[in-house]
C-alpha cells in the first residue's frame, strides 16, 4: 500500500494492467463500460488483486457491474483513502 | 488445542484470489503457525502468485495443471524432497460453459465429460502424488477436498453436481486405499461462496438467496471464513480417526427443507 494515489496515478496503474491483459489502448477512455471490455472473469480477478496489492482496496465484482472506467478510478480514490484514514486511525 | 498447526506443512490448490475458500484457508493456516504451498496453472498462474504475496507469509507457488500428468510428477518429485508434509486441500473444478446454467439435457458428451477430469479424477492424481509423503507424517497425512450440497439437484450446477457427487465416491475409494497409509480422505460442503468460480454459475445468487434466507444458522456468501473452520478440523489431528466423510459447513441448509416456514427474517448481512 505505498503506491502513489493521485486519480492520475490509479488511473495509469489501472490502464497499465489492463493493457497487459490484452486490452487495446484506445479502448481505455473513461466512458468506457469496465464490463465491455475485452476481457473474462480470470482477467477481472487479476486487475483486483493488483488494485488490493498496490491500494489495498477491495471492490466486489457485484459492484463492477455497469461501471464506467471512470467511475473504477473514482471508487479506488475514495476507498483508498477511506483506508488511509482508517489506518492512520488505528495507529 | 493450542499448537495443532505448529511446525505443519500444507499444500494447498485452488488459490486464484484472495476471494478463493482456499486462500483463507491457506492463511488460518499460516496464522496458526503452519508453512503452506500453494499451486496454480497457467493464466491463473500469476493471479495465484499476487493472491500468494497477500498471505499473511508470503506462500511458494508451484505450478500443477490437473490435466498434465508430468506436472502431478513434478510435484511428487518436489514433495519428497520436503522434510514433511501432513495435509493437502484439493479446491479445484472445472466445467466447460455448456456444462453449466440448466442445459443439463442438451449438454454435449466431450463436455459432460471434459469437467470430470479436473472436478473428480484429480483428486486420485493429487493423492497418489503425494501419498508417499503423506504416509511419513507422524499423526497421519490428511487430504481434504471441497464440494457442495450433493443429496439434491442445485438448479443450475448442474454437471458440476454430478462432478461432486463423483468426488465424493473418489474420496470414499481413496479413503479405502490410503487408510492403511495412515492416510484421511474427507470433504468439506460448503455453502454457496462468492469467488470467481461462482461467477460462472448463472443461478449462483438465488442459491445464494435460498441459503441466507432459510439456513438455520444464516448464511452469508461472502464470508468463506464460515467453511474454513471444518476445512481445518479435517486437516487437523482431531480429525485422526475420521475418514471418507462429507462435512457440511453451510449453515444447516442440508438437512432441512428451506421455503416453508421458520428461518426467518431476511438479514442481508446473513447473520441472526
Amino acid at each position: 500500500m505505498t503506491s502513489e494515489a493521485a486519480p492520475s496515478a490509479i488511473r495509469d496503474f489501472i490502464n497499465k494492467e489492463l493493457v497487459d491483459l490484452g486490452v487495446e489502448e484506445d479502448a481505455l477512455d473513461a466512458d468506457a463500460r469496465f464490463d465491455e471490455l475485452d476481457i473474462d472473469s480470470l482477467d477481472v480477478a487479476d486487475l483486483m488483486t493488483s488494485i488490493k496489492r498496490d491500494y489495498g482496496v477491495v471492490i466486489p465484482r457485484r459492484d463492477l457491474v455497469g461501471i464506467t472506467l471512470g467511475q473504477l478510478v473514482d471508487r479506488v480514490v475514495s476507498e483508498r483513502a477511506a483506508a488511509v484514514q482508517e489506518a492512520a486511525e488505528a495507529g | 488445542m493450542s499448537g495443532l498447526f505448529t511446525g505443519r506443512k500444507y499444500l494447498i490448490t485452488g488459490v486464484l484470489n484472495e476471494e478463493s475458500i482456499a486462500w483463507h484457508v491457506a492463511a488460518a493456516l499460516q496464522a496458526q503457525g503452519a508453512d503452506v504451498v500453494l499451486t496454480s496453472f497457467g493464466r491463473a498462474l500469476r493471479v495465484t502468485r499476487k493472491a500468494a504475496a497477500l498471505l499473511p507469509s508470503p506462500a511458494d507457488v508451484l505450478e500443477l495443471d490437473m490435466t498434465d500428468d508430468t506436472h502431478f510428477q513434478a510435484v511428487a518429485e518436489e514433495a519428497a524432497e520436503w522434510d514433511r508434509l501432513d495435509g493437502v486441500l484439493h479446491s479445484v473444478a472445472h466445467a466447460p460453459a455448456d456444462a453449466l446454467g440448466s442445459g443439463f439435457l442438451t449438454t454435449p458428451a466431450a463436455s459432460a465429460l471434459d469437467g470430470f477430469r479436473v472436478s473428480a479424477y484429480s483428486l486420485q492424481q493429487l493423492a497418489q502424488a503425494l501419498a508417499p509423503v503423506l504416509a511419513r507424517a507422524e499423526n497421519g497425512g490428511a487430504i481434504a477436498g471441497m464440494t457442495v450440497d450433493t443429496g439434491r439437484a442445485l438448479p443450475g450446477y448442474d454437471w458440476m453436481g454430478v462432478y461432486k457427487t463423483a468426488l465424493e465416491s473418489v474420496a470414499q475409494y481413496l479413503a479405502l486405499y490410503l487408510g492403511p497409509s495412515g492416510i484421511r480422505v474427507n470433504l468439506v460442503a460448503a455453502g454457496p461462496v462468492e469467488t470467481v468460480s461462482a461467477s460462472g454459475v448463472s443461478s449462483f445468487g438465488r442459491l445464494a438467496d435460498h441459503y441466507e434466507r432459510w439456513a438455520p444458522l444464516g448464511w452469508d456468501r461472502n464470508d468463506p471464513s464460515r467453511v474454513v473452520g471444518a476445512v481445518l478440523f479435517l486437516l487437523s489431528d482431531l480429525a485422526r480417526y475420521t475418514t471418507g466423510q462429507v462435512l457440511y459447513a453451510d449453515g444447516g441448509m442440508h438437512a432441512v427443507t428451506g421455503g416453508v416456514g421458520v428461518p426467518g427474517p431476511a438479514d442481508p448481512s446473513g447473520r441472526r
